[in-house]
């Protein structure tokens, strides 16, 4: 069982890119994301008496994806919420998500700013519109004054050149 | 071709064709591995481009601001404030609250909405402490509607009015000082910590003094000097007390552990083991097994759903909540120990869950089946379901808590506690809601 609450919310909060992914992939909405997270935060402030620290993460796994559920449900979105899909990709998430995993997308998120640094401003911002706004490529198009399909083929772009990038330069450290 | 359609998955925007196409290419586990790498890794361009876009560093994502609890903590006089610690502190650059109209010395103002989903104190007029957790909206200097959440007030002396604070169902108002308001998904709970409050509710009145606790919900206050946990376990215990279609109930309260509802004919016997202290001041947990024998009043059929309150000492394969021998009902955990496990009749009507349990901590664990599906539950969040073909199944086994007496090794090592049969199928709400009813985390 934790011993000192302080350190036990440190290293919480270490894994908070990898639980917003978790339950991003639940919520598809990232500021719910976010919440979801937090209150899986406050759950561990009050409760960090009886977590155990070696099994932190996969307490935090939990309740993010009971929280997850539980917005789900207030926020009404019933639609999606016994699919199939949504059992195995909780299935899997239960599975492959692991400390393991979460430190290999820190280091290499810390790759993937060095590559989005040489990205154009238009483009970080075609991938922030897309992916945390969800916004369609017609209103991210309407927005910046380009056609559909210009910012579809920046979208596109963008994405592989960062993974390109990313994969080259994970492959050089390693 | 599977990137794409990971992609189109994250942004929701799946065709029905494409979600089975990636439902069946998720059935490959090294699929389903890069499916979750790939999450990852969106979610990171996505933070990052985000964050660059903001001209934040990395420094300030990767290594959050640290987290000051010692200088705090002594101040702390509530749960809620420790919540307010946690992430007023650690957290200042994400998810500001959403105010509208703030004011820059947080002094709440008639107009002003609050939408925040952590805690936010603000002062009003008077000096009055007022913090909020949830949606709320200040009608008056004396009044904030409480939509959704939780108000913590801790009220000066009220001079020209009394300090409201009021929800759909129910309005608490200052005659002392410090109370908390939660709004609950079904009614409104009133704990006041100090001094008087006086709660309204449908034209019902209840004044509650420092120590006691009300739940508001369906034209009736119920108030305990016991507190908000008491409350939250007796409404749990009623509900299914008063549930029509009640086969059998097992209350465990301190006094009367053993005390049933429910089958007539059935005695509740401990063979083995102990009561130990329960998940509430206010029930036992058995440690050991329970035999409540058999006779043609435990005739098992669908619908029907069982559950308990368990929390797993050590995993134990097959370790039995809740059964009728093997062939007519079994409620218990699966193979690896962790997992649920319930069958009724054979195996073809047996469901495996898929979450894993934490050890020593306790679950609300449920079976459901109208008798096409069957469901289980843990804390009222479907685990699993399944298509089952079912029928009647009875035996000549007792019916046993703890232990299954057509298969003795299957012993439960751990604490059960109220466990139930109801002869209907509960559906995923109501589950919810009993639940709901029995958290006293929430």
């Amino acid at each position: 069982m934790a011993q000192d609450q302080e350190q036990l919310m440190r290293d919480a909060f270490k894994f908070q890119s990898s639980l917003e992914a978790y339950a991003n992939a639940i919520l598809h909405d990232w500021t719910l994301s976010k919440d979801a997270v937090q209150e899986a935060f406050i759950r561990a402030s009050v409760k960090w008496q009886e977590i155990d620290e070696d099994r932190l993460f996969n307490w935090l796994k939990k309740v993010t994806r009971d929280k997850a559920k539980d917005l789900i449900r207030r926020e009404q979105k019933h639609s999606r919420i016994k699919t199939a899909l949504d059992d195995i990709v909780d299935r899997h998430f239960d599975v492959h998500l692991t400390k393991k995993l979460h430190e290999k997308n820190m280091a290499r998120t810390k790759v993937i700013e060095g590559c989005m640094g040489q990205l154009r401003p238009e483009a970080l911002k075609v991938m922030s519109g897309f992916y945390k706004e969800r916004e369609s490529c017609e209103t991210i198009a309407d927005k910046m004054n380009r056609s559909v399909n210009a910012i579809r083929i920046l979208l596109h772009r963008t994405r592989d050149t960062v993974r390109k990038c990313v994969k080259t330069q994970v492959a050089l450290n390693e | 071709m599977s990137e794409d359609l990971f992609d189109k998955y994250l942004n929701n925007s799946l065709s029905e064709s494409e979600e089975q196409e990636l439902h069946d290419l998720l059935q490959d586990d090294q699929v389903g591995a890069e499916f979750v790498d790939y999450c990852l890794e969106m979610h990171a361009n996505t933070q990052v481009a985000s964050d660059l876009l903001e001209g934040k560093t990395s420094q300030s994502r990767l290594n959050p601001k640290p987290i000051q609890f010692k200088k705090y903590l002594p101040k702390l006089i509530t749960i809620a404030a420790a919540l307010i610690l946690v992430f007023w502190i650690s957290q200042p650059t994400q998810n500001e609250s959403q105010l509208t109209n703030k004011s820059s010395s947080n002094t709440l103002t008639p107009g002003m909405k609050i939408a925040t989903k952590k805690y936010a104190p603000y002062k009003l007029d008077d000096g009055s402490k007022i913090e909020i957790l949830g949606d709320a909206e200040v009608r008056s200097n004396k009044e904030i509607f409480l939509k959704s959440g939780i108000v913590l007030v801790t009220a000066q002396k009220q001079i020209n009015g009394q300090l409201k604070v009021i929800t759909e169902d129910a309005t608490a108002t200052v005659i002392g000082t410090q109370f908390t308001v939660r709004k609950l998904t079904h009614g409104t709970s009133l704990e006041v910590s100090e001094g008087t409050v006086e709660f309204t509710h449908k034209g019902k009145k209840e004044t509650l003094t420092m120590g006691e606790a009300a739940i508001a919900n369906s034209g009736n206050i119920f108030k305990s000097k016991k507190g908000l946990n008491y409350l939250r376990y007796k409404l749990y215990a009623d509900a299914i007390r008063q549930d029509k279609s009640l086969k059998f109930f097992m209350n465990m309260e301190t006094e009367n552990p053993l005390g049933i509802q429910g089958f007539k004919e059935g005695i509740a016997e401990l063979v083995d083991g102990h009561f130990v202290d329960g998940r509430t001041p206010y029930t036992k947990a058995l440690k050991g097994v329970i035999n409540i024998g058999n006779s043609i009043g435990f005739d098992l059929k669908l619908p029907a759903t069982y559950g308990a309150w368990v929390s797993i000492s050590e995993p134990s394969p097959g370790g039995t909540i809740l059964s009728k021998g093997d062939n007519s009902l079994r409620l218990q955990l699966g193979i690896e120990g962790l997992h649920l496990h319930a069958g009724f009749g054979r195996n073809m009507n047996a469901i495996d869950g898929h979450s894993e349990m934490q050890l020593n901590k306790w679950h609300f664990v449920t079976f459901s089946s109208d008798g096409d599906k069957a469901r289980l539950y843990i804390n009222g969040f479907l685990d699993s379901e399944r298509k089952i073909f079912a029928s009647r199944f009875n035996n000549e086994f007792p019916i046993m808590i703890g232990k299954n007496a057509q298969v003795l090794e299957r012993v439960f090592n751990g604490l059960i506690s109220e466990p139930f049969i109801l002869q209907r199928a509960l559906s995923a709400s109501e589950v919810r809601q009993l639940y709901e009813k029995a958290s006293i985390d929430d």
